[in-house]
């Protein structure tokens, strides 16, 4: 049932608008506050063309790619801690990360220049795009995987304990190919698990973005669905859902959401984890239908701030994205755990 | 409320086999050839020793679990032809893991049961929502409709759990151990209910409990699940004149006592002694002799006796054994007396 606390959801959007500014006025280049509201509401007369590109080509795709990443890897999170009951549960659970992570090391690792040679040479496609590709098609094979085993499946804990399996299983794979690979091609592959939001050009982030926004509103569509199946696998077929489908649509929606994003920013993982905990603290309710905006809102929020603090305002120097989001989650995490008895009866 | 029972047919069963399906080799098969059958009004209780497959029988009707062999009809259509959306119309079904999440006010609780007719902000229609008041208030929970779930005591989360089930205004309602972890008071109250619940609004309810003495009270009929007759169908009192207890409780350390419809542990009386008073105090003070293996007689002839006198501020109890005579104010300081003096000789 909805309380009476507006204000709360009211101080985080003012809250994520606020980074989403700072996000935009921040870098190595300064820029007037007038000049960027201009540039944004299209007024671009007078403006020196340097300015324009670094706000409409660098920091606003910049800015959405960490709002679309935050939304949709806590999103993920949500929906696989809800599937399996479990807190330990996160977007990476049921490999659909590994898959990603394994075709990107078959394009980075093993003679990656030369297939990537052939692919510029043939179609014109740029490196990013390749790994965008590889990414994708990784990501699916799990996914498509996943989808052809969960009907056979009754158990949840197994399909957990098959997505790890197979998870472990991709990333035995890419630890053969990184050990037969030059340490040129290493260092590419690690860049990319690092994660990173300035990976994907304009037109990459719209993509990105749309296809996120698809999966975001059939997830908050099941959030009544989701809340039958949080109340017990029985239950829910006592008033006519069947598991099965659930499961799948959860695997496929959670599997979407994550191989989108991890296709453009690499494996971003700390949040999907994090962010629907903190959506229930604030929350005090298993109710999907707050908790899933409230993730939303809290993952754009976090995933800002994360990459505001990761660019060091003031210095030169850049941190890897996913260093910042675990090493300031991780503490926030456990002291609201600790203090939180109330998340002990969630799962 | 007031609507008549009209006894119309809910469920029935032909031939049906119970059990596990297995790839390869036999099936695990629990029970077969089920003739069962649920009218309105009527309340059944299920009862089995651990693992004799009461709650899978209660999912197989209930369409949680595949039949192996058999039908199962619910209003003259087989259940394979119904969708579970359907079903979900026809029967409610709570089994002992069907509340996983508690962080959930109790009324959120019972309104899950009518998900489907929510609207875009999670609220039922007016007349749901009256329904829903309506049976809280009928099952005590009108007061802790905002209550967190996992704050409940257990008989108030078994009455929450009864609440969701009506909730889902179905006329059957299947119940896996509904009255497990109660305390004796609660399980009254639950059966109580429960039979007011059948009989006021002609609803049929199947429960499983391993509560013998309840379900001999409460039942309308009996489904026992017995190893060598199978699943025994009949009234509760049928069954007991039917003499079918004796034999089922041969080998175990307890019998019925069919005059009183209570479970009472078999005695060995390795002594008898004499015993006189007033039937309240004889009885407890038989009770307790029973517990060390000590048969009450009405011989005079006995080398210990006890006589009990009745008097205003209390009982007293009188022990002539061949030591001499003591005067006891509690039955328990004698009792530990007499076990002494029973060890020695």
């Amino acid at each position: 049932m909805p309380k009476n606390n507006n204000w709360e959801w009211g101080a985080c959007i003012f809250l994520l608008m606020a980074f989403f500014w700072l996000e935009l006025s921040i870098g190595s280049v300064s820029i007037q506050m007038e000049e960027l509201f201009q540039i944004l509401l299209g007024n671009t007369t007078g403006i020196n063309q340097g300015s324009i590109n670094i706000i409409l080509k660098i920091r606003l795709p910049r800015a959405l790619a960490a709002v679309f990443a935050g939304m949709s890897i806590s999103t993920a999170g949500l929906l696989m801690q809800t599937l399996f009951r479990n807190p330990l549960a996160g977007p990476s659970v049921l490999g659909i990360t590994a898959g990603s992570t394994l075709g990107v090391s078959i394009i980075t690792l093993s003679n990656g220049f030369i297939t990537a040679n052939y692919f510029i040479s043939q179609f014109g496609w740029g490196k990013s795009s390749l790994i965008i590709t590889a990414s994708i098609l990784g990501a699916m094979g799990i996914l498509l995987l996943l989808f052809f085993i969960s009907p056979f499946v009754r158990d949840n804990l197994i399909l957990l304990l098959i997505g790890i399996m197979i998870g472990q299983f991709t990333i035995a794979m890419v630890s053969i190919f990184q050990y037969i690979s030059s340490p040129e091609q290493i260092q590419t592959y690690i860049l990319w698990t690092l994660g990173s939001l300035s990976g994907p050009s304009r037109n990459q982030v719209f993509l990105m973005g749309g296809v996120s926004l698809v999966f975001i509103l059939l997830t908050l569509f099941m959030a009544g669905r989701l809340n039958i199946w949080h109340q017990g696998e029985s239950f829910a077929q006592s008033v006519g859902l069947s598991p099965a489908q659930i499961r799948l649509f959860t695997i496929l929606l959670a599997g979407g959401l994550t191989g989108t994003i991890t296709a453009f920013c690499g494996p971003i993982g700390f949040v999907g984890i994090a962010v629907p905990f903190l959506a229930r603290v604030w929350r005090k309710t298993d109710d999907h239908r707050q908790v899933i905006p409230a993730t939303l809102l809290l993952g754009a929020l976090i995933m800002l701030l994360c990459d505001l603090i990761s660019q060091l305002p003031g210095s030169q120097r850049v941190l890897p994205l996913n260093a910042v989001t675990a090493f300031l989650g991780a503490p926030i995490v456990i002291l609201l755990i600790v203090r939180n008895k109330r998340l002990r009866h969630t799962f | 409320m007031a609507e008549t029972p009209s006894h119309t047919q809910l469920f029935r069963s032909e031939a049906l086999q119970v059990g596990f399906p297995q790839r390869r080799g036999k099936a695990k098969l629990l029970l077969e050839g089920l003739n069962l059958s649920l009218s309105s009004g009527e309340f059944v209780c299920l009862i089995g020793v651990n693992g004799s497959g009461k709650t899978t029988l209660l999912k197989t009707l209930g369409g949680l679990h595949p039949k192996l062999s058999g039908d199962i009809f619910w209003d003259d259509t087989e259940i394979d032809d119904l969708s579970l959306k359907a079903l979900s119309t026809l029967r409610s079904i709570s089994l002992t893991d069907s509340y996983q999440s508690a962080n959930l006010n109790v009324l959120e609780f019972i309104s899950q049961a009518k998900w489907q007719s929510f609207n875009w902000k999670g609220k039922l229609p007016k007349e749901e929502q009256e329904r829903i008041h309506i049976i809280a208030e009928q099952l005590q929970l009108k007061d802790l409709l905002s209550t967190p779930v996992f704050q409940l005591s257990d008989g108030e989360r078994q009455r929450a759990i009864l609440a969701r089930a009506l909730g889902q205004d179905c006329e059957v309602i299947l119940m896996d151990e509904p009255l497990s972890h109660l305390d004796v008071i609660h399980k009254h109250q639950l059966m109580t209910e429960l039979r007011k619940i059948c009989h006021q609004e002609g609803k049929g309810i199947v429960i499983s409990t391993h509560d013998w003495e309840l379900a001999l009270k409460y039942a309308d009929t009996l489904w026992w699940i017995t190893h060598e007759q199978g699943l025994l169908v009949g009234g509760p009192e049928d069954i007991m004149l039917s003499g079918f207890t004796e034999s089922y409780l041969e080998n175990s350390p307890i019998k019925l006592d069919l005059t009183q419809g209570k479970i009472i542990t078999h005695t060995q009386a390795n002594h008898s002694i004499y015993l006189t008073g007033d039937s309240v105090p004889y009885f407890w003070t038989q009770h307790a002799l029973q517990k060390i293996q000590v048969q009450p007689t009405d011989h005079a002839n006995a080398t210990i006796s006890i006589h009990i006198h009745s008097q205003k501020e209390g009982y007293q109890w009188e022990f002539h054994s061949p030591a001499g005579k003591k005067t006891y104010e509690k039955l328990s300081l004698l009792i530990r007396e007499l076990e002494k003096l029973l060890a020695t000789s």
